[in-house]
Parts: C-alpha cells; structure tokens; sequence
C-alpha cells in the first residue's frame, strides 16, 4: 500500500451532487480537502432525470444557495428551461424547476472544483476506510493508495454493492453502469454500521428525432427572471428555452406490460430493495391501479449537444424488448428509436438512525454521510446533505459548534431531522408536507432564512452577502412606505379599486390595508401612488407575501415559539435512559439508539409517546434540583 | 404540554352541591378572572394580596349578564397548588352557573385543563415529589362513577367512530392538497377541486350537528336539567315528589306558594335528572313572584326536558294554551295530573300543539301513571334503545369539536374566498389536529402514506 505524501485534513468520497458541495464547503472554508470519485467523468452527473428543483426540491436549492453552496449557480448557468410550479396555490409552495443541460452540468461543477483552491480532485475507487480506536484516519484505494484524513465524509450515492437489473439482465454496477463501490460495503459493516438494501429506477432514454411531436403536447418554460441563485436575482431570464412534450401511454402499453409482467423483475422477486413510492415504475403502475386507463409520459431534453430524450414517468426494469414494444405503442413514438434501456439500481445504504444531526456517524469520530447513501433520492437532498456535512467536517476542525438546522429553519433541517430521528424505510423524496412550518419555509425567502448563518460560517461570499443585505433594507423601506402612505377615499381611487372588483374605501387607509386585499396586485398599488419606489419582482413578491400572509405567518410563528420550547430543552449527551424511572422499554431502546440531543427530538421519535417524555421531563427537572 | 398556558377546571364533582368551585392557573390567571369578575368596590384579582378574598359578581363582558355570585380567592406564584398564579372562583354548585363561568373563561383564551394538569404543574414546579402526584391522580379517578363511566364509555364509541368518519373525510381532502401541492404535474384521479368545498362543507354540517348534542350529553354527566311548568296548583311539586320518592318541595294548595324553584336530584335508572320546580307559569302582579316567573322563562331556555303539568280536574285553560304555545314541542312532555278527580279534560288543544307526542295521565298524589312518566323520560332523553345515537358528553371533547368546527368553517369560508392551497391547508389540519386530540390520533403520521394510497403519483 502507497502511503500518499499529502495529508489531508477532510476526504470526500464521491463526486455526486452531496460529494461536490460537502467538498467545495470543506475547501472553501479554509481546509485541504481530497476528493476521490470513480469516474471524473462524471462528477455531479445526473443518472436519472435531466432536472433541478419542483417544490421542496427547488426549495433545498435555495436554502443550499444561502448558505453559500454552489447547485443553484450551477443550474442556472447551465439551465435549458425553467418553470415556476404552484404559481396558484399559494407563495409558500411555489417551486422553481430546471431542466439541465446535463453535460454542461456535470462539466461546469468539476470546472469549479478543479479551480477550487485547498481540493484536490482524484480519480479512485476506495475500499476501505480507515479507523483506529474509533477515530477515522483515512482511506484506501482499490488501486493501492492509502490517503490520510481527519475527517472523511461519505457521499457514494447507489453505488454501494450497485447492481442494475434489466429484465432477466442483471449485473453489478453503479448508475449509467460505472464501476460498483463492491468493497467499501464490508469495510463499513466492519466498522459496525448496519446497512440496508434499496432500488431505484430510470426510464428508457430515445432519440428525439424519432419522436412525432405533432402528436405531443408541449410544455414550454416559462419567460422572466427565475433564477434559483439569490445573486442572479434580477437579471434577465434565459432564452432560447427548449420545451418538454407531453404524451400518455394507452391500454395497448398496459397490455404488453401485463403480458409481460410474470417477466418483471419486481414482482418475479429478482428485486430485493425498497423503492420508492413516489417514483413506482411503470410496472408498479399499471398493476397498483388498474382502473387508471393511461399515464403521463413526459418527454425532457437532456441537453443541448445531445438528441437523446428522458421519458419522465416511464421508469422501468422490464426486459429490454418488452421496453422497446411497449414505447413504441405510445402515441407520438409509434416509431421510436431507444437508446438506452430504462434500469433498476439496488444499492447499499447506511441506516440513518446511526447519525448525529451534525450527519457525523456515531460509530467512528470524524466519519459523516450524506446523499443518496443515507437513503434518500433526489440531487437537491444529496447536495444539502453534502453542504451540512462539509460545512460541520470544517467547523468541528476550527473547534466550533456543528451546524444543525432545525425545523422551523429550513427544509434541510427537515429532511435530516426526518432521517436521524425516524430513519426511513424507502428512498426519502423530500415533500412540501413533510414541514410543519410550510408557510415560514419558502423559497422566497430562504436568503431571510439563511444567509446570516451562511455568513457567519464563511460560506457566503462579500458580494451576496452586500446583495442580501441591500435587498432587506429595500423591503424594510417598502413595508415602512406602505404602512405610512394613506389613500384617500376619492372617486379615482374607488374607480381603481372597482375596476380590480375591489371594494371602494370610505375613510382614509394604508396602502398595506389594501394590499392585503387578495385580488389587490403590485401594479395595482402603483396605480394608487404612483411614487412607489420601483422594486424587483424578488421584492415585490416578498413585501407582497408579508403583507397579505400575515396573520397565518404570525400564527405559524406562535407555533414555532411552543415548538422552541421543547428543541431548546436539551438532553444530557451522557444520560443513562436507564436510570430515567417509568420509560416503556420500547421507547428506552430507542432513546439509547438515536441519542436525540433534546427533548423536542426525543418526541418525534417513533415509539416514544407522550407519556415518556413526561417521564423524561420528570427525570431532568429531578435531577436539576438535586444538582 | 405548555406550561406556560393559563388553564381552568371544575374543582369540585360535578353535580348539585352547596357550593362548586372553578381552579384557574397560570401566569395570567389573575389578569384572566379580572376580565369577568366584578367587586362592588372594584377590587381585581390582579391587585390583590395573596391568599385574600374577594365578593363579586362574574359577569359576562360581552352581553353585560350576569353568570353568579361568587367569592374569588387569589394566590400568587409560587404560593399556591401549583406554584403558579391561581385564582378559585368559589360558585354556587349548580351546573348552570358553573358551565357560565367556565364558558366565559375558554371563550377568552384560557384553556381547560388536561387530566391531572394541576397536580402535573405543581409537581413541575416542585410543590410536590412524583409518588405525591401520583397519589393525587389516583385519588381523582377513583370519584368518577363506574356506571356512568361505563355508559359513557359505550357512547364515546360511537363518538369516536363519528370523528374517524369527519377525520377521514378531512384526510382526502388533505391528500389531496397535499399531493397537487408536491406533484404539480401528475394527474390526481377521483377528486377534484370541486369536491374539496363540497367535504369541507359536509364535515362542517357533520361538526355542527355532533356539537348540538352537547347539551343531551352534557346531560348524562351532570344531570338532565328537567323543568315542572303548569299553573298554579296543577301538582307539579306533588309530580315532584312522586318521582322522588318523598316529600321535598313545599305543597301546598294555595296557588303560588312556590315561590323559588326547587331543584332535586333523582336517579332515574342511571340517568340522572336534576328536577326543578318552578312558580307557576302565570301573569301576575305580585312583584315577588314576577321575579320568580322571569326565573322561569329563562330556565325554561336552559332546559334539557320540560314536563307540562295539566288539571285534568279544572279543564284545558286559557294559560295552558298559552304555555304550551311558549315550549318547545322536541324537548317536551305533556303530563295531565289528577285523573283521581276527573278525566274528561278536552285536549283538543294539546293535540294542536302537540300532535306527536304522547300524552300521559296520571295521578300524582295516588301514584298511579308515574311509571310511565318515567319511562318516556327516558326515551325522551336516551331515545329507544335500536336508535344508534350518540352524544358529545365531556366539556373537553365539546371544547376540541367546537375548535375543529372553527378550523373547518375557516379553511371552507377561506377556500371559497379564494384563498390559496397553502393557508387553506393550514386550516384543515388545524381541524384534524383538533379532532385528534378526541380520539388521541395525531396527524404528525405521514401523510405521504395517505396520498400514494389514494393517487397514483410519479413522473
């Protein structure tokens, strides 16, 4: 073995979407960080759809951007379309979604890494991790390399024991068939971890000039500044946009998948892991509701250098041949060409519930996981797990407290809460539903959230930071201005007012009184006092969402302030649950296992009732009397 | 748990006593009981020392009415029970006053108390060890009467089916949110947006109508308030009396010697029926006893059943006609007393006012009819045993439907006013968040479950 003359401080495995931002965070923070990945060639590559954002996902996106992360000015430079979702159900869900050029993607990430200063980028395939007395001390590669680190974070996304089935096909690989991480899974189990086995899926990929887009629907993007990255606000919007296309599949692809479906690797039991409910493959479809007589097919570019094309809703493992007969039944690809068979993925994951909230490992000091290997799916929840780990590798380095988001702070904090406390039993998505504090966490205003923490890490550079701070003083002025200016009840007015179906005044308001009005509009209020100061719709929509949520936003901020409560209560890192009287054994297990940090924690634990944290209560406010 | 919350319960049993007395606690407590309690010399609970007393008046500051008389004890952190702020309100032991009072107090943000939050605070606040508080608890449960906890019980049953059937609906209509919310793009089969007002509006109607039962319920705990109302003389305290079993309100033939209602308490196969005498339903000039029939007309509103006592001796009168005019058919029973005397009573006008009812004779003073006088009590209150019925009967389920029936009517009011998804969502899970704390469901479960069981979702 090849001891490696460089040292370094933190090591990345994996180059994926969490391995990027944990390494540029760790580097950028000041510490020498390695990143070793299997194929440089497919650095922060995108194996399933060609796309970034949707809600929670766009929010992640923004939050990552906040801190000071790179996937949104990644995107964005590199974006092809761009949608606004949920434009009408409501500020706090709206969604910002991309779809990438894949290869300028994956190309523009490794660009920045290769220019990162303190990262060095290595290709190499790691076997085993080091660790002495419970402390990581580095890797080794399958190629004989030994490096050495403080602090090694884990992002090997599916390729843990990778193995892609394919009908009766299958063979161990990792996604787009690189080389599997075969090895790494026995050094982890031999360091102690419990592993799980899940699946993933992705569709069948064409060749767009096959395709009959006559007979499609398109779905083009929308025109305006939408940028996921809070320092391209403002600037003009994309052009050139390419457009998606809608198709449906019909009772004939149901028949030929029902004829075949004795031949399906997930009901044949050739498939062992979980998948995820939220991405069933076309199979699970057409079997799980039978009654449904066709399925949304969309057809997403992958990029602009390429012809080949993303069937979004047609994820599947079935034999390649029944692939190929049931898409050409679809209308519009009646004389398709495939290039690429869809495919399933079952792969090695950690168990969650193995992890500190900081994402740091339990088991072996100065070992984190993130990404796709702690068991969730999806770009934007790897590249925020990959954030929280490198920027929490770094601090403890510097001697400082670890970064942990909370639930009333940002989806990252919602998402890993979710994955420490409860684990989960499928690939994790994240959901707009899965936070409590939904109309506080929303995209508009992740900077308001965020880049104060960013900020105070060093993540987030002098410009955004001047951005963000300027942007803040400019709402201030604006919702100062509009609280002051008061429109008079004259015919002009209520003639403005009518004209929206609005009610006319009789005495004298604010033009926040107005604006509360839900059919009231900027523009409209621009009409009332034409001296507004001009702002950028980013501002107009934040004042706007202020104003007219506040007595929703205030109340979900009473909630939170209970929801502190409980979070601020911390528990004792050394506390024996087995000197806490009256716990019900199951709770007492789980408490010894997770090790939740407060009492806010402990109750979201499943299998701790109320009754135990009462108990739990008890114990502690016992023990602070008795010293 | 929130401990910083003020809360509020009954301290005594619940029943007919000499006196009740209401617990208030925490920081707010004094401020709380200021808002309704006036003192002659305008004292307030706020300013008063602890462990001092005041005489005074709970009165409404809405309507200005007056709820009952009362002497309030104030305490002061940490010198008291729980060591918090407290006040006890020290009432007279009906029912009726002390439902006033505790209404006027969690109509304005206090909370009522969990089971043994009292003693839990106290514990919390070191005015006791754990075994101590366990003690008090055990204490606590051992009062509540087996058998009517064991009715109870049955109806909770069904009640907890009716809040299961509102959750569930509530559920699909979240689901359904929620799943057009995260997947914008898929196609959500089997409901549609028209349907989301469509089962709000059920739910509401569905809420609406389990509240309305509160009072039968209500009932069941804390006695059947049960009004004697008929003419002067017609017997109704010799009714009285029989029903009860011995002789309690003063009778007499002199027309008017009632002058003050009479309440007893009878058991009437576990049902219990808090039966009020009342000076006879008639115009009079005495000041007195105008005093006594005002009394009436209001007990008659607050009623649960109201027996109307007839002659048979003296014939159908002009006042009778007029009283059965002024009561309410569904809550009422027409009973024509001494038929000892003479039963050819034309009750042609009874029929008028009453076609549905039965009408029951009997003689009071010889005991004859009294069975089934108390046997359609009873269907009146319980109803035939083949009707499946239920009955909200706990001031806390009450309390938790009335705050999902306002989560309900505002995601529904907000919904058609255009409100986005978002804050509409808020609403509807406030709603099953209130219907959870009945049947101790929380809506922390995932929902994702609920929206990949009910749409086929995925792109």
């Amino acid at each position: 073995m090849f001891e490696y003359p460089q040292t370094y401080q933190i090591i990345v495995i994996g180059a994926g979407h969490a391995g990027c931002e944990a390494a540029l965070a760790a580097s950028r923070l000041g510490f020498k960080t390695l990143v070793l990945t299997i194929d440089l060639d497919h650095i922060a590559f995108m194996p399933c759809n060609p796309s970034v954002g949707g809600p929670a996902k766009g929010h992640i996106v923004r939050e990552i951007d906040a801190l000071g992360g790179e996937m949104g000015r990644n995107i964005d430079s590199t974006m092809i379309q761009v949608r606004m979702l949920n434009t009408r159900k409501g500020p706090a869900v709206q969604a910002l979604r991309a779809q990438a050029d894949k290869k300028k993607y994956h190309l523009r990430m490794k660009e920045v890494l290769e220019k990162q200063k303190n990262l060095d980028l290595k290709q190499g395939l790691v076997t085993r991790i080091l660790a002495e007395e419970g402390r990581v001390k580095g890797v080794e590669t399958a190629t004989g390399i030994r490096y050495r680190g403080e602090k090694v974070i884990l992002t090997t996304g599916t390729f843990l024991r990778g193995r892609i089935i394919i009908g009766e096909a299958t063979f161990d690989a990792g996604p787009n068939q690189q080389l599997p991480a075969k090895e790494l899974s026995r050094s982890l189990q031999e360091l102690g971890f419990s592993l799980k086995r899940f699946k993933t899926g992705t569709p069948p990929r064409v060749l767009g000039r096959t395709i009959d887009y006559d007979k499609t629907e398109p779905q083009p993007g929308h025109a305006g500044s939408l940028f996921f990255s809070f320092l391209h606000e403002g600037r003009e919007g994309i052009s050139g946009q390419l457009s998606c296309h809608l198709t449906h599949t019909n009772p004939r692809t149901h028949s030929i998948i029902n004829e075949n479906i004795e031949r399906a690797p997930l009901f044949s039991g050739v498939i062992e892991g979980t998948g995820p409910r939220y991405c069933p493959s076309i199979e699970d479809k057409v079997v799980s509701f039978p009654r449904k007589k066709s399925h949304q097919v969309f057809i997403e570019p992958e990029g602009l250098t390429t012809d080949e094309m993303y069937l979004s809703g047609l994820p599947t493992s079935l034999p390649e041949d029944v692939q190929f007969s049931f898409l050409r039944t679809i209308k519009g690809m009646e004389r398709v060409d495939m290039v690429r068979p869809g495919y399933a993925i079952e792969y090695d994951v950690i168990d969650t519930r193995q992890l500190n909230l900081d994402l740091e490992t339990r088991l072996i000091q100065g070992l984190y996981t993130a990404g796709q290997v702690n068991g969730t799916s999806g770009y934007e929840e790897a590249g925020g797990q990959g954030l929280i780990a490198g920027i929490n590798a770094a601090l403890t380095l510097q001697g400082r407290k670890p970064l942990i988001l909370d639930r009333a702070q940002a989806y990252i904090g919602v998402l890993i809460d979710d994955l420490v406390t409860k684990g989960t039993e499928e690939p994790y998505r994240m959901l707009t539903s899965r936070a409590e504090y939904r109309l506080l966490l929303r995209q508009d205003n992740a900077d308001q959230r965020l880049s104060h923490i960013g900020r105070e890490i060093g993540l987030l550079g002098d410009y955004q930071w001047e951005l963000f701070r300027q942007k803040q003083e400019e709402i201030e002025k604006i919702l100062e201005i509009l609280g002051k200016t008061k429109i008079r009840p004259t015919p002009e007015v209520n003639e403005i007012l009518q004209e929206k179906t609005s009610g006319g005044l009789n005495k004298p308001v604010s033009l926040k009184e107005i604006f509360r009005r839900p059919e009231i509009t900027w523009s409209d209020l621009v009409d009332l006092e034409p001296g507004l100061p001009s702002c950028t719709q980013g501002i107009q929509t934040q004042v706007e969402t202020m104003v007219k949520y506040e007595g929703y936003i205030e109340r979900q901020q009473r909630e939170i302030e209970h929801f502190k409560k409980l979070e601020k209560k911390m528990l004792p890192e050394k506390i024996d649950y087995d000197r806490v009287p009256n716990l019900r054994t199951e709770a007492r297990e789980k408490l010894k296992d997770i090790r939740p940090i407060s009492v806010g924690q402990a109750g979201r634990i499943n299998g701790v009732s109320p009754a135990d944290i009462t108990s739990l209560l008890i114990y502690l406010e016992r023990k602070k009397k008795n010293g | 748990m929130n401990r910083e919350d003020t809360i509020a319960a009954l301290a005594t049993p619940p029943g007919i006593g000499a006196l009740g007395i209401i617990r208030v606690s925490g920081a707010e407590s004094h401020q709380q009981v200021d808002r309704i309690f006036k003192n002659p010399k305008g004292k307030r609970a706020s300013e008063m020392n602890g462990y001092t007393a005041a005489y005074g008046h709970i009165i409404d500051p809405d309507t200005g009415e007056n709820a009952d008389e009362v002497i309030i004890l104030v305490m002061h952190a940490p010198h008291s029970y729980t060591g918090e702020n407290m006040v006890e309100i020290i009432a007279h032991g009906g029912p009726v006053p002390l439902q006033a009072i505790m209404d006027l107090l969690l109509d304005r943000g206090v909370r009522l108390a969990e089971q043994g939050e009292f003693t839990r605070r106290a514990f919390f606040n070191g005015k006791m060890d754990l075994a101590q508080a366990e003690a008090v608890v055990d204490v606590i449960e051992a009062k509540t009467q087996k058998g009517l906890r064991l009715a109870l019980d049955q109806l909770g049953g069904s009640l907890s089916r009716f809040i299961r059937e509102s959750s569930e609906k509530l559920w699909e209509v979240l689901a359904y949110c929620e799943a057009s919310i995260d997947f914008p793009e898929d196609e959500l089969d089997g409901f549609t947006l028209e349907d989301v007002e469509q089962y709000l509006d059920r739910v509401e109607k569905d809420l609406e109508k389990t509240l309305e039962t509160y009072s039968r319920g209500r009932a069941l705990r804390e006695g059947v308030r049960t009004t004697i109302i008929g003419r002067p003389n017609v017997g109704k305290s010799t009714l009285l009396n029989a029903l009860l079993g011995e002789e309690r309100a003063l009778v007499t033939s002199v027309p008017g010697t009632t002058r003050d209602s009479v309440e007893e308490l009878i058991n009437l196969d576990g049902i219990p029926l808090r039966l009020i005498d009342t000076a006879g339903l008639r115009e009079t000039e005495d000041e007195v006893e105008k005093l006594g029939v005002d009394r009436t007309r209001k007990l008659l509103e607050r009623s649960d059943l109201i027996l109307a006592v007839l002659d048979s001796g003296s014939g159908f009168t002009a006042e009778d006609e007029k009283m059965l005019a002024t009561i309410p058919q569904e809550k009422s029973l027409v009973v024509v007393n001494k038929i000892d005397l003479d039963e050819s009573i034309d009750l042609t006008g009874v029929r008028e006012h009453f076609p549905e009812n039965e009408i029951l004779f009997i003689s009071a003073l010889e005991g004859r009819g009294l069975e089934r006088v108390r046997q359609a009590i009873k269907e009146r209150i319980i109803g035939s045993e083949k009707e499946e019925g239920f009955w909200v009967s706990n001031l806390r389920h009450e309390r938790a439907l009335k705050e999902a029936l306002k989560s309900v009517k505002a995601a529904r009011e907000g919904w058609k006013s255009g409100v986005t998804m978002d804050l509409a969502v808020v609403d509807i899970r406030g709603a099953l968040h209130h219907l959870g704390q009945i049947t101790g469901e929380t809506i922390n479960q995932d929902i994702s479950r609920e929206i990949f069981s009910r749409f086929c979702i995925g792109k």
